[in-house]
């Protein structure tokens, strides 16, 4: 195992072995699923927990990102969303009102099963640690190194080390992985029913422990439940349904056209599930980021071990304890930990490793696969600017304004992948740029954001201290046009607009990952794609323009994962639509049939038949058949013809 | 140009200005045109039709092939996948429409297809040429800048591939590096949008691991022991000309999809042998050591590994067939090894060489088993005519391609992706796969600025919450009575 440095959360332990370690975190984390009106405020202030009461109206940051057209479409689009999503109004009302102080959550016990119960550490935590002793031998080592992730994980000059010997949990891994291969030679998991009926176990989960969702994204993030819906479970929804109704086409082989020179012969494509699965998610979409690549790992029928990010530990309890309950535990298991895991994780060897998460990660993931030569998905970050012409049309300018700040601020705060990193417009525009968005961010968030409630806080310290040390820079704080008010106790950061900070300042060089809004001004809106360019390759390039040259100038000269005109993070609405980055923003794709391509292996299938035989295939080699195979690689059927034709008369001679 | 790098030495400067230039090249936007890369291609196709007879000595001096088969698995093959890229080059480079989610209407979408960059294919010995080029091809019409790393154990083919793409090619995109183990060193300490590597899984695993140092995506086209499982019921005749065909045939079994042992039942082995032996000689003559048809073991090295692997005292009594080497020639006679123990040597690695061993079983469908508790080969082959059969072992064998009654044929199909699984590889290419595996898929979403509607956006008033509601649950009656406000 590895020992980092790491910027410890006040309730955090010292070291990673420390005895007391566990117990601290077992207390913690009763104290969140209680929720006691009277925390302990040390240990919660940590994690940014605050008792909330919500007051702005819920339909604000779900509602906006249904793109409609007028009242007419809003009807339609808004029915269909609701279809899609089948989630009632009234539900949503509801949940609006936050979790209950006081409230239990309603973790149930995870059901005894063989596997289940040895995978889910998070059971000990719950109040059954009889369970789950028997488990992993040295539960303390994997619960308490939680921290280390900042530096281990997320950190910059970590390197996945050799481990210090921890081979009673390796062995418990390995053993984890065995039974799973075991379990996937049963071929079980390759059936429709199998695929669909755990896509319907997916769907039972988020729909029975919808509450339990939004108090678990709460506690991580501060996430409203209206967000936590739109972005998280609503997201997941969607996806389960595609699945659930197309994995049986999905699956169907394809056929492929054999040229007529191979009759008879009959080409097929069939997808194959690759077999053991490992799922690496991340912690600004917890629940999402977790489902959504298991609907395709499930979806290909292949076996999956997921691991949440510990950095957001009450949704990782929350899977830990509730997947095992809905899904097949035989197949699919559920590990928790940090750095220290990860490692152990992958020593493994896997069929496929998909990472969400950090470059940095990805790098040590995608080594750390070589050695088994694992194929790998990293979906990764990136700077995604936003492009904003000149629009002269007052009211398309507001919207634009209006989608960018969705785009900035609706995602957790700015702590998403696709979320707008910078925002490139002309000079003259920044003015009245910079008014307008000020007064839309009023009226969205209120004269004091942080009561709002509406916007997530930031994930943990250690993030808190990365993005205000961004700011910290005085040519940086000196661009501060709006905002800036920083609640180190809430671990809360205001919407913050800077104007021309210095391009070689932190904030320009890398991904900002919160809520501040940098807005570089150019002469010409057309040099933005130089900017660009000069720039890593992002995940998501969003342009506000009318301007059809510009599009299309954009498209051919820029590169980046995807191109969205017009508004801002829709694209990860749509599942016709690959979702996946480039270069430094990763590579592989998923989202719809692409999510099943991702964890599936196309097997090419040619059948034969044994007759109709072409002699000139075999030696002895002659010039006649040389001849021939020339004429059949040109698929020259009527040289061919003559050609034998001229043979059997005895017209040419070879040889 | 290209040829130029021989003579000097190849670090890893020389090869991050090699990168930069191409980078400079690639970023002026000059290969994302479609002339350009169809220009390449013929040039492509030309090259290996003006020098068709340069390249058949070439691979003669490499690897004693002989002209038919040089001819037929490499160049036509490679004219072939020209002809295929240079038709549907339009039609890949063109944007696919898709629908979008009625979430996101009004919108239009789009995937367009980009190039990756400046793209490293490593190439392998057995096929120099076509193993080459096939990968340069799918980087070329996906309008990539190019490096060629052509392997140093096959030199002359090598060598003339530095100097022809020198000569035909435009040189300010696509380069070929020759060199062996520093060189390729040098090459991947650099930063590639792509990595096209093909050969073993012990390199594979060097190049993935230095390829994630800049987070660069890997095809790894590696190889595996491919089997053929042998049906009683079948025509022997037409099924052991196939296996002949694939094994011997194809570069006297180094190939990477050549089948590399056989299963078949206790009853029916004696059988095989026989026909295997007859077809052999009918083939290869009775001294195959003489034969103009068979290619020559590649280097004394490969040549000492496959004479340790017949020494192995498992497998020394097992041979019915062949066995002969002629150690100046570099020569293998075609051999068959019968009821070899699944723990020697020979069937613990792959053979890449003119040794078929074959496995027997009580049943047939014991075969599985075998295939499947080892790592999953390249392709699989089988020849049966029990339809059952066929079913079960299309869906039980994993494997990178599958054939049934035929051997090695699936490379040739340029509709089917060609590629492995597991421990044969990541990725595939071949006609569109190629250019798939060279391109990166971006995601493009078109949307309007024409009607906003209010109710998206707080603050939120009571009519608002109301028309929300009952646009969501109160079906048009309630819509109209909110938009009056009667409700």
């Amino acid at each position: 195992m590895a020992l980092y440095t790491a910027p410890l959360l006040p309730s955090g332990p010292p070291s990673s072995c420390f005895p007391s370690a566990l117990t601290n975190r077992v207390i913690i984390a009763k104290e969140k699923t209680k929720q006691a009106q009277h925390e302990d405020k040390r240990s919660l202030d940590a994690r940014g927990i605050h008792p909330t009461t919500h007051r702005v109206n819920p339909l604000l940051s779900w509602v906006q990102y249904v793109p409609i057209l007028g009242p007419p479409a809003t009807l339609t689009t808004l029915t269909i969303l609701l279809y899609l999503t089948q989630q009632p109004l009234s539900r949503i009302l509801a949940q609006a009102k936050g979790p209950h102080p006081g409230e239990r959550v309603p973790f149930a016990q995870a059901t005894p099963s063989r596997l289940g119960e040895s995978t889910t550490v998070a059971t000990a935590k719950n109040g059954n640690p009889s369970k789950s002793k028997r488990v992993l031998e040295q539960p303390t080592e994997l619960k308490t190194n939680t921290h280390e992730i900042e530096n281990g994980l997320a950190g910059k000059k970590g390197n996945l080390c050799p481990s210090r010997a921890l081979t009673g949990v390796q062995e418990e891994m390995e053993e984890i992985v065995r039974d799973l291969r075991e379990y996937f030679k049963t071929e079980k998991t390759k059936s429709v029913t199998w695929r669909k009926n755990q896509l319907t176990g997916i769907l039972d989960l988020i729909h029975e422990n919808e509450d339990a969702i939004f108090k678990a994204l709460h506690l991580d993030l501060g996430k409203h439940p209206a967000e936590a819906y739109r972005d998280e479970v609503g997201g997941v929804e969607k996806s389960a349904n595609k699945s659930l109704s197309c994995v049986q086409k999905w699956m169907a082989p394809k056929k492929s056209d054999i040229p007529l020179l191979f009759f008879p012969a009959k080409g097929e494509v069939f997808s194959e599930p690759l077999g053991v699965v490992l799922i690496f998610s991340s912690w600004n979409f917890p629940i999402m980021l977790s489902l959504d690549p298991l609907i395709g790992a499930i979806s290909a029928g292949n076996v999956v071990v997921i691991k949440p990010s510990e950095q957001a530990p009450a949704c990782s309890e929350f899977l830990a304890n509730t997947i095992p309950q809905y899904l097949d535990s035989n197949a699919i298991k559920v590990i928790e930990g940090g750095s220290t895991v990860c490692e152990q994780l992958l020593q493994q060897k896997w069929d496929k490793i998909f990472f969400t998460g950090s470059p940095s990660v990805g790098s040590m993931v995608m080594s750390a696969a070589a050695k088994n030569l694992t194929p790998v998905t990293l979906e990764l970050g990136g700077k995604c600017p936003a492009i904003l012409d000149s629009l002269p049309n007052p009211s398309e300018f507001k919207l634009a304004v209006k989608r960018i700040i969705g785009g900035k601020w609706g995602p957790c705060s700015g702590q998403a992948c696709i979320g707008i990193d910078y925002l490139l417009v002309e000079e003259n525009l920044s003015y009245s740029l910079i008014e307008l968005l000020k007064k839309i961010i009023r009226r969205f968030y209120g004269e004091n954001p942080a009561e709002s409630k509406v916007i997530s806080r930031i994930v943990n310290k250690h993030h808190f201290e990365r993005i205000r040390n961004l700011l910290k820079e005085p040519l940086v704080a000196a661009s501060i046009v709006h905002g800036g008010l920083i609640d180190e106790e809430n671990l809360f950061i205001e919407p913050t607009i800077l104007l021309d900070p210095p391009l070689d300042s932190q904030i320009m060089t890398e991904e900002i990952f919160g809520p501040l809004l940098p807005i570089i001004t150019l002469n010409k809106i057309q040099e933005s794609i130089e900017f660009i360019n000069a720039k890593p390759k992002p995940l998501a390039i969003y342009a506000f323009t009318k301007d059809e040259t510009f599009k299309r100038k954009i498209v051919s000269e820029t590169s980046s994962g995807s191109v969205i005109f017009n508004d801002t993070l829709v694209q990860f609405l749509c599942d016709t639509l690959p979702f996946g980055g480039v270069g430094q923003s990763g590579f592989g794709r998923y989202h719809g049939k692409y999510s099943f391509d991702t964890f599936s292996h196309e097997k090419a299938v040619m059948h034969r038949k044994l007759f109709l035989e072409i002699e000139p295939r075999y030696p002895p080699w002659s010039r006649f058949k040389l001849e021939f195979l020339k004429l059949a690689y040109r698929l020259n059927y009527f040289g061919l013809l003559l050609h034998m034709l001229a043979f059997k008369l005895g017209l040419k001679k070879y040889n | 140009m290209a040829s130029n790098t021989k003579n000097k030495v190849f670090g890893s400067e020389e090869a991050s200005a090699m990168v930069e230039e191409l980078r400079a090249a690639f970023d002026c936007g000059k290969t994302r045109g479609c002339e350009w890369r169809s220009s390449q291609l013929k040039a492509l196709i030309k090259l290996s039709e003006e020098h068709e007879k340069e390249i058949v000595q070439a691979l003669h001096s490499d690897l004693s092939k002989s002209e038919t088969e040089a001819f037929v698995q490499e160049i036509a093959m490679l004219k072939n996948s020209c002809k295929v890229a240079l038709k549907e080059l339009k039609y890949w480079i063109s944007p696919e429409k898709v629908k979008t989610s009625l979430a996101a209407f009004p919108s239009s979408a789009e995937i367009v297809s980009e190039p990756l960059g400046v793209v490293l294919v490593i190439s392998a010995w057995n096929y120099p040429f076509l193993l080459s080029l096939d990968p340069v091809i799918g980087a070329i019409a996906a309008g990539n800048a190019v490096v060629l790393k052509p392997s140093e154990i096959a030199p002359a083919t090598s060598s003339l591939m530095a100097k022809l793409l020198g000569d035909y090619m435009d040189n300010s995109c696509i380069r070929v590096v020759e060199g062996a183990v520093d060189e390729t060193s040098a090459l991947l300490e650099q930063k590639w949008d792509k990595i096209f590597y093909t050969g073993n899984g012990r390199v594979a695993r060097v190049v993935m691991a230095a390829a994630a140092k800049h987070l660069t995506p890997v095809v790894l086209e590696l190889g595996g022991k491919s089997p053929v499982v042998v049906d009683s019921n079948i025509n022997l005749k037409v099924a052991t000309r196939r296996i002949i065909a694939g094994k011997w045939g194809c570069n006297n079994g180094q190939a990477c999809i050549s089948p590399d042992y056989i299963i078949t039942t206790k009853e029916y082995a004696p059988k095989l042998v026989d026909a295997l032996k007859t077809e052999l000689e009918k083939f290869y003559g009775k001294n195959p050591l003489e034969s103009e048809d068979l290619s020559r073991i590649v280097n004394s090295n490969h040549f000492n590994r496959l004479k340790k692997l017949l020494d192995d005292d498992k497998v020394s009594d097992k041979i019915v067939h062949g066995g002969e080497k002629d150690e100046s020639k570099l020569k293998i006679s075609p051999t068959l090894l019968l009821d070899v123990p699944r723990d020697s040597l020979i069937m613990s690695e792959e053979i890449f060489g003119p040794l078929l061993p074959i496995l027997t079983v009580d049943k047939l469908e014991e075969s599985f088993v075998v295939i499947n508790s080892g790592p999953k080969p390249l392709a699989a082959y089988i020849f049966t005519n029990n339809k059952k059969l066929k079913e079960l072992f299309v869906r039980n064998i994993s494997a990178g391609g599958l054939v049934v009654n035929d051997t090695t044929l699936h490379l040739a199909v340029h509709t089917l992706p060609f590629g492995g699984v597991g421990e044969s590889g990541v990725g595939a290419y071949h006609g569109k796969f190629s250019f798939d595996a060279f391109s990166h898929k971006k995601a493009v979403l078109y949307r309007s600025f024409i009607g906003d509607a209010s109710v998206r956006y707080p603050p939120y008033t009571s009519t608002k919450q109301r028309l929300l509601k009952a646009l969501i649950g109160g079906g048009i009656l309630g819509i109209i009575r909110a938009l009056f406000g009667l409700s």
